[in-house]
């Protein structure tokens, strides 16, 4: 079963985003603080962690440098997961495997999760 | 700034006054004008020269203002979406049927609805204390600052607040104008005493240098004073959204309309021991004009 790890400060977003995750057949954990990210990636250790850009306390480009540094996070793929219009450039900036805009349409995100993450239908 | 500079060339050499500017994203300078300077005339033209470049530094930067405006506007509108997306998409499901999904993701679309219509709302307030023309009345701003706390208590009966106000605070001032200012002053007392026990808002004012100064005081979670430049601008939040829902539009639209009666709008705080917010509005002489393209946004 592929495992996301949701990471954004919004608790009606954050709790939502689980939910449906979840009934789409996910294993998905949270975690609505910046600085617990990195810990909590490493106890799950998932598949995708689901990145909220804007998150208070948050320095994206070195959490990105973090995750990539750290061995045990190697097949972890990073998907960037905003509203902001610049969702393409955050992307390439930190070198992301791939964005889900918000809103997100729930009917299309499993094929787009399933594609990052590698996982053939 | 206009610069002036020489020039020489088939029209003749001679001086000319420069009118340049910088734009956003590209240090380059685009040249946009080149007036020649008759020596008798040099004073007026390099006036006149001035202004114009004052008012297309204006211009340049109200359109900057504007694209920070639509760009963080959509963000901040796609992320209640997304919560009425992500809960609608729960419901229309099989897990629909399940009380406890439904009643969280009812109480979920409810909550993004309000914040869409929270955002709306304050995009509009804000248009108007920036756009609508300014009527000086005599207004009792006291009679304001309560019919503010009167609506907060309606809405939210529950809590207890103390609130206190002299019996008049008599000023000439755009009632539209102060009306919106001192709800969002009171409403922000009110959301910030939201964890204190005993929570207090106070209206008030005092004739201090020369100016009457009126103040909006709580005892709330109040804010580091290092981070009092940000309170006044746009879009930004000292506090995460959990907790104190906002949309880092109130201040500015306070800030406006003062700054729109030519007065002008500071603040005191210490965390955990409430804020203050002072402000004086100018004198019906120094009225800002009705379209205060050059309304200074502070950085202070």
């Amino acid at each position: 079963m592929t495992r996301i790890l949701v990471a954004d400060d919004e608790p009606d977003v954050r709790e939502s985003t689980q939910m449906l995750l979840e009934v789409l057949g996910y294993e998905v954990s949270s975690v609505a603080d910046a600085a617990e990210i990195l810990t909590e990636a490493l106890r799950t250790q998932p598949d995708i962690l689901l990145q909220d850009v804007f998150m208070p306390g948050l320095d994206l480009d070195r959490l990105a440098a973090a995750v990539r540094a750290e061995p045990a996070l190697s097949k972890m793929r990073i998907v960037v997961f905003t509203a902001s219009v610049e969702a393409d450039e955050i992307r390439e900036r930190i070198h992301a495997d791939g964005v889900l805009r918000k809103p997100f349409d729930a009917d299309r995100v499993r094929s787009i999760l399933d594609r990052i993450a590698g996982v053939t239908p | 700034m206009p610069l002036e500079l020489r020039l020489s060339g088939p029209s003749g050499v001679g001086s000319y006054s420069v009118l340049a500017i910088r734009s956003a994203g590209n240090s380059d300078r685009v040249l946009l004008a080149a007036f020649p300077v008759q020596e008798a005339a040099t004073d007026d033209l390099r006036a006149l020269s001035e202004q114009l470049g004052e008012r297309v530094l204006d211009l340049a930067r109200a359109n900057r203002e504007l694209e920070t405006f639509s760009y963080t506007v959509s963000h901040d509108l796609r992320t209640p979406l997304t919560v009425l997306e992500n809960y609608a998409h729960l419901l229309l499901g099989p897990t629909g049927e399940d009380p406890a999904v439904r009643a969280k993701a009812l109480a979920g679309i409810r909550g993004g609805v309000r914040r869409m219509a929270l955002l709306v709302e304050n995009i509009l307030h804000l248009s108007r204390v920036t756009r609508n023309e300014l009527h000086r009345d005599n207004v009792d701003l006291a009679e304001l600052a309560q019919a503010a706390f009167d609506e907060l208590k309606e809405r939210d009966p529950e809590r207890k607040v103390t609130f206190s106000r002299p019996k008049q605070a008599p000023a000439s001032a755009d009632v539209h104008l102060m009306r919106i200012a001192l709800s969002n002053l009171v409403g922000n007392a009110w959301k910030f005493t939201g964890s204190s026990p005993a929570a207090r808002i106070e209206f008030g004012h005092a004739f201090k240098d020369g100016h009457e100064v009126y103040f909006v005081r709580d005892n709330g979670i109040g804010f580091d004073m290092k981070d009092a430049g940000r309170l006044f601008r746009l879009f930004e939040r000292l506090e995460a959204e959990g907790r104190y829902p906002g949309t880092g539009i109130g201040l500015v639209t306070v800030q406006r309309a003062i700054e729109r009666h030519g007065g002008s709008i500071w603040a005191d705080g210490k965390p955990g021991k409430g804020a203050t917010f002072f402000f004086t509005l100018g004198e019906p002489s120094h009225a800002q004009p009705s379209h205060p393209g050059a309304t200074k946004e502070a950085d202070a």
